[in-house]
């Protein structure tokens, strides 16, 4: 890419993030005119910079801006929430063409009419009457109240088709027709989640499952699959089709994250009543509709029913005549209007659909309302119509990958894999149970390195479901070949692979911006080293001509030194270089949070204080995702409506912190909230009806220890999901992410008064300082950040109570371990001349603990290697590293070992 | 020689284009992120044939700096350009007002700029 337009795009996005912190800016502060300056100097230079190059959709939607803030600047037009948000979307839009142009070099045509709508918005503002309050505009719930325009008459173009609706096999649609004649609303929902909704915390899958009164569902692809190589796994480029029997309430509810990406349909009932299977036209369906109709033109419903029922007894179930009879005979026991039966008799007798528009002619009670295509050419391929058939779908092709797999010798990862997928596939279906049996085959599967006991086991499985259930297993095998489902578990065999992350979606992250000052401190540094190297041949010069080894000692010592200073400063500076503000972090919070709080109507004001704290880079991008599930939780469950605040007599508007400090060598960054807290009384319930811990533990707990609960693997589940969190992002996953940069979680709540989250993480993660000890003869490290203090206590000062040791140290006790039991080594441990134990303090949790050594050495720098292969699996070592001497240094992982 | 002209402007993508039509035309070319910085530097001594600023900056905009320009010694007739993307007649007649010896309307091709550059510029 030319080097002007790869400096554009930098320059564009530094001007998008100004521009949205400035309108953040601006929405607490409106009359801040230096803002409004700066923001409309942003959008300026960013749309004369759009000039240079051919981008007219950017240059359009950039000028509306301008031209918009101009009018603002100018105290033309009144800045508002609608204008803001105007703005943000324009803004996006440029951003999203920014990755565009970034990935591909150019727009796609298919942006214009986008740039054009964007930029016609803009300008609306400033045609629209401006003394009209603009703050009244209602915000997100507008987004919905659009989609479902009942009661205009262009409702009708909004049903589906009656080719999608077809889609929904004939017992839920008979089941669905009960359930609106028993006074439910039916609704057809379309969810198309945002592309980027994986990286967003987003679950749409777990989302539209979880969706209450779901009748039926299916899942398809937006567009034709790319193939397979091309396939970015982690664009969602899905669609879920919903038929539900639910109240616009609850819709909005459950999708309370994501109004914007549904189209909410309402579905009259008798858009529903079509029949389906093989010939249409025959002569005793004519003979017989003609014979009813006239038997329901003089009222005779009953010999109507009667004669519907024998009929249906003669016809072969499979027939279209047949769907249509049972469509009838429901109509006539749901007492529907005499219209819809006479359409339904009318179109029995010309073998032809039900065309259920004229019926709001014939019959107004009948209010039926279907379906005129609108333009949606493409049918996409039925994909998953429920989990549970999915799963069955899942296991039929597993069995034959399995059944390929079985002819050659199979490797272990493969097997695992499968495994892996079959036990999911049970848990999926309701039986964790029978997971047992799936391990069992694993065991005999690795040990004969074959797939056939697998394959046996599978089999097996799918003749039970074969026998209980109405064999979706036989349905699956026309399920198309470029089936996603069928890629995914066919693509079991060696290691899966795991390259891609957010942060390769994000090109933004790319470039590093580093201050000036630090590089030519590196320069420097750089040439001192140049400097002491020239004075090692002078050295050696020296050692020829004969001076003195103890001489030659000293100066090669005070040449180490030196260099060492050297090393030293130049591994400082080149971890400054790589030290990023957290404000790189914290930055994306006011609008997720602005965002969030009006999609679910809280208020919400965030102070962020501290944010030019600086860490390395890999720490705070890691410290990103946790933070933003935090927050998420934060806005969701910890903070009330602004009525609940007001009856708990606090302000209105909730107020999330999110503070970060230096701290010795960590960054502590704190969320708190002034929400509802967490009760311990419910989370205890909540864990002991998730099996976490039984009754008894949930009683002696402390409350604190309670709250910590949380923190447990699986305590956000799918029930709890729905009604906790709505989304399945554990705090698990969160304390996870961070115990990888080698950080803490820790949790304070009050009840009514707030929680505290308060994240610490190390400054940089390159090199480890660590310290080698040494027990039974064999050298050891451990992290110098664990280390507490090193201390000699004499042997009489330790105590035995019960089975372990204790010592009192500075008025407290310590618990003691001796390294020798935790590393399983029979000797006893060693104690110096004066009958002194080495003891190393060291944090375990929030608590200090004594490990009983042999003898302290020196602390030293290290690069830590992770064990792999065979020995990655041995969780008490963190790693090993190489010391100066060649020998490798094995680094314990305290935290496990204790 | 070449002569030297000084850019100004707070967009860099902006400072790089400018900067490299110059550089190929065979000028030599100095460039500030805005009006104070353009300032400093030619009071310390940076010596500009012909200056290309842009109006709408932090710190001093373009007006400003044309204003202070005309009032340092030796610059009372160097030509300075405005290049920005307002295109309003009564800026344009304030800039003129000031001292402005030309008014370009971004984007500006590399031919038109250099063309206008040496109309301005005696002997380039």
């Amino acid at each position: 890419m030319n080097p002007l337009l790869t400096q554009f795009l930098s320059e564009a996005r530094d001007f998008l993030q100004s521009i949205a912190e400035k309108l953040m800016q601006l929405e607490s502060a409106p009359n801040d005119n230096e803002a409004m300056n700066e923001l409309f100097r942003a959008v300026h230079t960013l749309k004369g910079n759009s000039g240079l190059f051919d981008f007219p959709e950017m240059t359009r939607v950039l000028h509306a801006g301008e031209d918009l803030l101009d009018a603002v600047r100018e105290e033309r037009l009144a800045y508002s929430r609608a204008l803001a948000d105007q703005l943000l979307d324009a803004m996006d839009f440029v951003g999203m063409l920014c990755d565009e142009i970034e990935s591909r070099g150019a727009i796609g045509a298919q942006h214009a009419s986008v740039g054009a709508e964007l930029a016609a918005a803009l300008r609306e503002f400033m045609t629209s009457d401006s003394d009209s309050a603009p703050d009244a505009a209602p915000a997100a719930p507008a987004d919905l109240a659009r989609a479902v325009a009942s009661n205009t008459p262009d409702s009708i173009f909004l049903a589906p088709p009656a080719e999608e609706l077809l889609a929904i096999p004939e017992d839920i649609r008979r089941a669905a027709w009960q359930r609106a004649h028993d006074g439910a609303s039916l609704y057809w929902l379309c969810y198309t989640p945002d592309e980027q909704c994986f990286f967003q915390g987003e679950d749409p899958f777990f989302l539209a499952q979880q969706t209450p009164g779901l009748l039926w569902g299916r899942i398809t692809a937006r567009e034709a699959w790319p193939p397979l190589a091309e396939l970015d796994a982690y664009r969602c480029l899905l669609r879920f089709d919903l038929l539900l029997a639910i109240t616009r309430a609850e819709i909005d509810q459950h999708f309370r994250y994501v109004p914007e990406q549904l189209t909410l349909t309402p579905l009259p009932a008798l858009a529903l009543v079509l029949p389906v299977g093989d010939g249409k036209d025959s002569a005793e369906g004519e003979d017989f509709a003609s014979a009813a109709l006239h038997q329901l033109e003089t009222g005779s419903l009953d010999a109507l029913r009667h004669a519907t029922t024998v009929m249906l007894e003669l016809a072969s179930p499979q027939r279209w005549l047949a769907s249509a009879l049972r469509w009838l005979l429901l109509l006539l026991d749901t007492h529907a209007a005499r219209g819809a039966v006479r359409l339904l008799l009318e179109s029995i007798r010309d073998g032809a659909t039900p065309d259920w528009r004229q019926s709001g002619t014939a019959d107004a009670a009948a209010q039926a309302t279907p379906a005129p295509p609108h333009g949606d050419p493409d049918t996409p391929a039925a994909l998953l119509p429920r989990a549970n058939e999915v799963a069955w779908e899942i296991l039929a092709w597993q069995g034959e990958v399995l059944a390929q797999a079985s002819r050659v010798a199979a490797l272990p990862g493969h097997l695992h894999a499968a495994a892996t997928t079959l036990r999911n596939c049970l848990r999926a279906l309701g039986r964790p149970d029978d997971t047992r049996r799936v391990d069992e085959a694993l065991n005999e599967a690795l040990a004969t390195s074959s797939a056939a006991p697998l394959a046996a086991c599978l089999q097996r499985f799918l003749a039970e479901a074969g026998a209980t259930a109405a064999a979706p297993v036989a349905a699956t095998a026309a399920a198309p070949a470029s089936s996603p489902v069928a890629t995914t578990a066919s693509d079991g065999e060696g290691e899966p692979r795991f390259g891609r992350r957010a942060d390769d979606l994000l090109p933004g992250s790319r470039t590093l911006k580093v201050d000036q000052a630090k590089i030519d401190r590196l320069m420097n540094l750089i040439g001192e080293m140049v400097v002491a190297k020239n004075a090692l041949p002078y050295l050696a010069a020296r050692a020829e001509s004969g001076s003195s080894a103890r001489e030659m000692a000293r100066e090669i010592k005070a040449q180490h030194a030196v260099i060492n200073r050297i090393a030293e400063e130049m591994h400082d500076a080149i971890m400054q270089v790589r030290m990023l503000p957290v404000s790189f972090v914290f930055q994306r919070f006011p609008r997720l949070v602005r965002d969030i709080s009006r999609k679910l109507g809280k208020e919400v004001s965030l102070v962020v204080e501290g944010e030019d704290t600086e860490a390395d880079k890999n720490v705070i991008e890691a410290l990103a995702d946790p933070l933003v599930h935090i927050v998420r939780n934060s806005l969701d469950h910890g903070l009330e409506n602004p009525q609940e605040r007001i009856a708990a007599g606090k302000a209105a508007a909730g107020r999330i912190a999110l503070t970060a400090r230096q701290e010795a060598d960590r960054v502590l960054i704190e969320v708190r909230d002034d929400g509802r807290g967490i009760d311990p009384a419910h989370i205890r319930r909540k864990a002991v009806e998730k099996g976490i811990i039984d009754a008894d533990t949930a009683h002696r707990i402390s409350d604190q220890e309670a709250i910590n609960l949380v923190f447990a693997a699986g305590f956000s589940t799918a029930e709890q999901v729905s009604d906790l969190s709505g989304r399945g992002v554990g705090m698990d996953v969160v304390r996870d992410a961070l115990e990888k940069v080698s950080g803490t979680v820790t949790l304070e709540s009050e009840v009514g008064v707030g929680t505290c989250l308060r994240l610490s993480l190390p400054l940089s993660m390159a090199v480890n300082q660590v310290m080698v000890i040494e027990s039974d003869g064999q050298a050891f490290g451990v992290a110098m950040d664990c280390v507490v203090e090193t201390v000699r206590l004499p042997r009489s000062s330790v105590h035995t109570i019960k089975d372990s040791l204790a010592a009192v140290l500075r008025g407290r006790i310590v618990p003691l371990r001796p390294l020798n039991t935790l590393l399983g080594i029979e000797a006893p441990p060693l104690c110096n001349e004066a009958d002194e134990l080495a003891v190393l303090i060291v944090r375990h949790g929030s608590d200090n603990v004594g490990v009983i050594v042999d003898d302290f050495r020196q602390t030293c720098d290290v690069i830590l290697k992770p064990l792999d292969g065979i020995l990655d699996a041995l969780p008490g070592y963190s790693g090993s590293a190489l010391m100066g001497d060649g020998s490798v240094l094995l680094v314990l992982n305290l935290k496990e070992l204790i | 020689m070449a002569k030297t002209i000084l850019v100004v402007d707070d967009s860099a993508t902006m400072l790089m284009s400018v900067k490299t039509t110059l550089e190929m035309n065979g000028f030599k070319a100095e460039t500030a992120a805005d009006g104070l910085q353009a300032l400093t530097r030619l009071k310390g001594g940076l010596k500009a044939d012909l200056i290309i600023t842009d109006v709408n900056m932090p710190n001093m905009n373009g007006m400003d700096l044309i204003k202070n320009v005309r009032t340092l010694p030796g610059y009372r007739f160097t030509p300075i350009l405005t290049l920005t993307t307002e295109s309003q007649a009564t800026k344009r007649d304030e800039a003129k007002k000031l001292g402005a010896t030309g008014w370009l309307v971004k984007p500006v091709s590399g031919a038109d700029l250099i063309k206008v550059i040496k109309q301005v510029l005696p002997g380039a």
